[in-house]
């Protein structure tokens, strides 16, 4: 394979997988054919044309498709949110750990109570990597070693708390981290893990903590000049980006029913955990509304696609 | 329609062509003004399929690469026709009113 061809094939990797399954050969071919001699690097003007074909194609409105498809692709988004929520939370968390390490050291904590936490930031940062590397190798068992190291770090937690542990509060503990791995799981041998709809909702939620971090920051200065680095400081911080995850869902939800999927499906994970722990079903009440939302707004917009 | 799917369309009208092929021809139609990129191209070459304005003619191996050939359909040179006609309307239009002036 020439460098051009490697170079087209990674522009015609961000097709949505149906377009490619039917058109990706003739499409590289005939890019390769518009080349002039001793051409190594694709046209800049069709660099462009193939992203914003791409990005058209991937909007291609839901309607087309049946609802089941839409649902599995609005619960991929889901799990991918979630998973990059959870990745912006834990590096905030390791930069606040970083942050406080000299002081905490300087005062005689323990190095056993400084290195656990630290052990398992890293860890879980590491299931993460392994799990964007399994979404584009499309290697299902490191999803599943994921699925299990998160599922572990979680039981690992419950064990170390203090008070009395039961098997259902630890597992409530252990199974909403692994979530968007045990999707991931499911979801690789059925080849619908688009790269696109992966890094979408990963860029989203990663720019979403990003911006209440940010704000957080400008809010401290202005609120008590000072800005407090305190434990529940990650907390309120990941709760800001939750809300805005909540506000950017419903607002893209209007224009296409898998956004209002993803935040369905994000909400029973986050409920998830307190339903395994005290065995509510009224956790799941508003993902069961949104999902009705959105095969509802899926319904007028086949219907306004046939007329 | 746009001018792109407009000339992908008038570029099948005389003869089956594949990918590239229609874009030289594309060109060529519109005098080397309109230039259709390869993902423009695709992209319309979809949606025209599904609206069953064009089919596949026929698949050639060339260089152990498959080469596929697409016509326009009935309901493809239809669509062309009344798309003609509605430029023609409108360029008849902008005529009358600048020969007005």
């Amino acid at each position: 394979m020439s460098p051009l061809e490697r170079r087209v094939r990674a522009l015609t990797a961000l097709f949505p997988a149906s377009f490619r399954a039917r058109w990706e050969e003739e499409l590289v071919l005939t890019t390769l054919e518009t080349r002039t001699a001793g051409q190594s690097w694709p046209h800049p003007r069709d660099a462009l044309d193939l992203l914003v074909a791409a990005i058209r194609a991937h909007a291609k409105t839901p309607a087309d498709q049946p609802f089941r498809v839409v649902l599995v692709q609005g619960i991929a988004l889901g799990a991918t949110l979630l998973a990059s929520l959870r990745v912006g939370v834990l590096l905030l968390r390791l930069g606040l750990f970083l942050y406080w390490l000299p002081t905490n050291s300087a005062a005689g904590v323990p190095f056993a109570d400084l290195a656990l936490p630290a052990a398992l930031l890293v860890l879980e940062l590491a299931a993460y990597v392994g799990l964007a590397v399994a979404l584009l190798q499309r290697r299902r068992v490191l999803a599943w070693a994921g699925a299990i190291a998160l599922g572990g770090i979680g039981l690992l937690g419950a064990l170390r708390y203090g008070g009395p542990v039961d098997l259902r509060w630890a597992l409530g503990m252990a199974i909403p981290g692994a979530v968007p791995f045990l999707v991931a799981a499911a979801m690789i041998p059925a080849r619908q893990t688009d790269r696109a709809l992966a890094v979408q909702p990963a860029l989203v939620g990663l720019a979403l903590v990003a911006l209440a971090a940010a704000t957080w920051r400008l809010a401290a200065l202005f609120v008590t000049a000072t800005w407090h680095l305190s434990p529940g400081t990650v907390d309120r911080i990941s709760a800001a980006g939750a809300a805005l995850l909540l506000v950017a869902c419903i607002a893209a939800g209007f224009a296409d029913p898998r956004w209002l999927i993803a935040l369905g499906f994000a909400v029973v994970s986050w409920n998830a955990r307190e339903f395994i722990q005290t065995g509510d079903p009224l956790a799941f009440i508003g993902t069961a509304v949104v999902v009705t939302v959105a095969w509802v707004q899926w319904r007028v917009l086949r219907r306004s696609r046939a007329s | 329609m746009q001018d792109p799917t407009f000339l992908i369309l008038l570029a099948l009208s005389d003869r089956p062509r594949h990918g590239y092929g229609i874009l030289l021809e594309a060109k060529e139609l519109s005098g080397g003004t309109i230039r259709i990129g390869p993902g423009t191209l695709y992209g319309a070459l979809e949606r025209l399929e599904e609206a069953g304005h064009i089919e596949l003619d026929r698949e050639e191996i060339e260089d152990g690469r498959p080469r596929r050939y697409y016509r326009l359909t009935r309901r493809g040179r239809g669509v062309l026709v009344e798309e003609t006609q509605r430029r023609d309307a409108l360029v008849g239009l902008a005529k009358q009113r600048l020969a007005h002036r």
